[in-house]
This record gives C-alpha cells, sequence and structure tokens, in this order.
C-alpha cells in the first residue's frame, strides 16, 4: 500500500514520539496535580476533542473520492456507512460494528460493481 | 506507604492466591480477574489493531511498539490511517497528543484516591491509564479500599490482553493477499464510525463532531493535507467548548 512518507527507522522515532505525547498527560497530573481541579471549562474541551478528531477523519473518508465531493451511488462507502452508524448507534458493540460495515461494502461490492 | 497498607498487601497477597471471596479486591489476582471484561474486549479489538496496521504497511516490530509505547485504542487507529496517507510525523504526533489528551482528566480524577502512592508507583500505573481502565478503577475505588496492587493488576491484565491482541493480529495479517474482496478497506472507517458514535453523549458533542465534519469536508476539497484533521478539530472544539459554556 502506498502512501507511507516516512521511511522505515523514522516510523519507529515517530512511535516513541507518539508514545511520548501520550504517556506524559497520563503520568503527570497523577504525579504532581493530585490537588488540583481542572476548571470545568477545560476539562469540558478535553471531552470534546476524540469526537472532533474522529468525525475530522471519518466524514471526508465517506464523501469524497480522490479529492472530489462524491455523492453518487457508486460512493460505497457512503452507502454502507448508514448501516454502520445504525448499528453502532443501536449496539453499541464495537466488533458488530464493524462487521456490519464489510458486510455491507461486500454486498455492494457484489450488487453493483 | 503506611503501616495499615503494608500489613493489607501482606495478608491480600495469600488471600488472593487462595481465592476467599472476602478479600477478591485486593492484590494483583484481584485486579487481574477484574479485568476479565477489559481483556474481552481489547483482544480482539487490539487483533483488528495488528491486522489494520500490517495492513497499512507496518511490519510487525512496528505495529507491536506501537501497541506497547502508545497503547491508546483511538489513537493508534488514527495513526495508521495517517501513515497510509502519507501524513508527516509532525501532524502525527500532534493529532496524538490532541487525541490523547483527555487522560489528562482521568489522572486527576483518580489522583487523589491514590495519594498514599509514591510518585514511583504513580507513574507506573500512569502508563495504564485508558477509557476502561479508569471506569473500572473509578468505580473499584468508590466502592471500598484497594491496594496499589488491586490497580495494577487491572491495568496489567488490560494491556497483555491488548498487546497479546496485536501480537496475533499482525501476524495473521501478514498472510491477508488480496483484500478487494474482502471489504477490509473499510474496516477502518467503519471502526471511527463505532468510536465516533460512542462519543456522542451530549449535545455539545454532537455539535462538535458536525462541525469537525463540516470543517474537514471543506478542507478535504479545497486544501487536502494532513493538518486538516488538527485545524477542523481545534476549530470544532471552539465552537462545541463554547456552546457548552453559553448553556451551563
Amino acid at each position: 500500500m502506498d502512501g507511507m512518507k516516512i521511511a522505515g527507522n523514522t516510523v519507529i522515532w515517530v512511535i516513541f514520539g507518539m508514545g511520548a505525547v501520550t504517556y506524559l498527560p497520563r503520568m503527570l497530573p497523577l504525579v504532581f496535580f493530585s490537588r488540583l481541579q481542572l476548571p470545568p471549562r477545560v476539562s469540558g474541551v478535553l471531552r470534546l476533542i476524540p469526537a472532533a478528531v474522529l468525525s475530522a477523519l471519518v466524514i471526508p473518508s465517506l464523501l469524497v473520492t480522490e479529492g472530489e465531493l462524491n455523492l453518487t451511488l457508486a460512493n460505497h462507502n457512503l452507502l454502507a456507512a448508514f448501516p454502520t452508524f445504525l448499528m453502532a448507534i443501536k449496539t453499541r458493540n464495537l466488533l458488530l460494528t464493524v462487521a456490519t460495515g464489510i458486510f455491507a461494502v461486500i454486498l455492494l461490492g457484489r450488487l453493483f460493481p | 506507604m503506611t503501616e495499615a497498607n503494608r500489613t493489607d498487601r501482606h495478608d491480600s497477597s495469600e488471600a488472593g492466591r487462595s481465592g476467599r471471596p472476602s478479600s477478591n479486591q485486593k492484590g494483583l489476582g484481584a485486579g487481574l480477574s477484574k479485568s476479565l471484561p477489559i481483556v474481552l474486549a481489547y483482544v480482539p479489538v487490539g487483533w483488528v489493531f495488528g491486522v489494520l496496521a500490517r495492513r497499512a504497511g507496518l511490519t510487525v516490530l512496528e505495529t507491536q511498539l506501537m501497541s506497547s509505547v502508545i497503547y491508546a485504542g483511538a489513537a493508534q487507529f488514527i495513526a495508521i490511517s495517517m501513515f497510509s496517507t502519507g501524513a508527516g510525523a509532525g501532524a502525527m504526533i500532534l493529532t496524538t497528543f490532541l487525541v490523547n489528551l483527555r487522560h489528562v482528566l482521568f489522572s486527576m480524577s483518580l489522583a487523589p484516591r491514590l495519594k498514599s502512592l509514591t510518585p514511583r508507583e504513580l507513574a507506573v500505573l500512569a502508563y495504564g491509564v485508558t477509557d476502561e481502565t479508569f471506569v473500572l478503577n473509578s468505580v473499584e475505588l468508590d466502592r471500598g479500599a484497594r491496594d496499589r496492587e488491586f490497580i495494577l493488576g487491572v491495568n496489567l491484565g488490560a494491556f497483555l490482553a491488548w498487546n497479546a491482541g496485536t501480537l496475533a493480529g499482525a501476524l495473521a495479517g501478514g498472510f491477508i493477499i488480496d483484500t478487494g474482496a474482502l471489504g477490509l478497506e473499510f474496516a477502518l472507517p467503519a471502526l471511527f464510525i463505532s468510536l465516533l458514535v460512542f462519543q456522542l453523549k451530549d449535545q455539545a458533542s454532537l455539535v462538535t463532531a458536525a462541525a469537525a465534519g463540516v470543517f474537514a469536508l471543506g478542507l478535504a476539497v479545497w486544501a487536502p493535507g494532513a493538518w486538516n484533521i488538527i485545524v477542523a478539530a481545534v476549530a470544532a472544539v471552539f465552537i462545541g467548548g463554547c456552546l457548552e459554556s453559553w448553556r451551563g
């Protein structure tokens, strides 16, 4: 799969970099700030970040094909997203939802190649 | 460490090994067994990560390193997605940082209840803070006294499960040849959809997600690039945050 811009051994450094920026927010408050309370506005904002990042990733991947907005029936990702969303909302089960999405895409691929 | 804690630890280790019900709240074994629900979730999802990471072009070593060095599900999946699209190191590290920043909340919430632990012990336990272990440990700590071995047991069980799943997936993933017909390209988007839905708990998160989606869409069409995610996310969080302030 092409696209990996980061070369072989640099990948390892990037991973450690990601590890460091993950560990520090886990560790520093636990060790140093046991008595501090974050203002509710700040904690409220932190809570929203995963939703924003996930949406920023998912929405374009469903609606954009090769740099162009694709709202046609040929966009199997977009069509498969509907049952996937529904399954996620209904069951809140990660594996079931992923399985639904994959099944939908396979089905669409066979029905409308 | 107080005298009481030392006594507890000694008693509980023995009791934990013999499995007497009155002491199922203390000791490494107790923590490990309490982590079972998390283990059951982490093994398959870790497996999915292992498979997808290999498909994105990572080696088994790199895949395993991600699960052991980063150890954060959502961020790891996002990272391999960014690897695939050729994102640069800076964008990836910043995105990882932003996505995992919420762990600050978890640690701050746990800290008051772990005051008797030394900084070194806290540093070790901090490594295992995830959404799931945070919830479990919080509930357990609220129910009564738990010693440091218990918390460690919970964290260790979860960590091993995630890494075992990753290893299995990474090794199995190497054997997949033609995946086009298997629809696995949609596995990651489907997973993100799942994780996204789990995050949508209230109006603020819905608005934030909607805004992020719209911004990211606009940027993707007019100005493609890996920093789009961060820009869209920051802008959306700003809006969501304002909404929360006005209502609250």
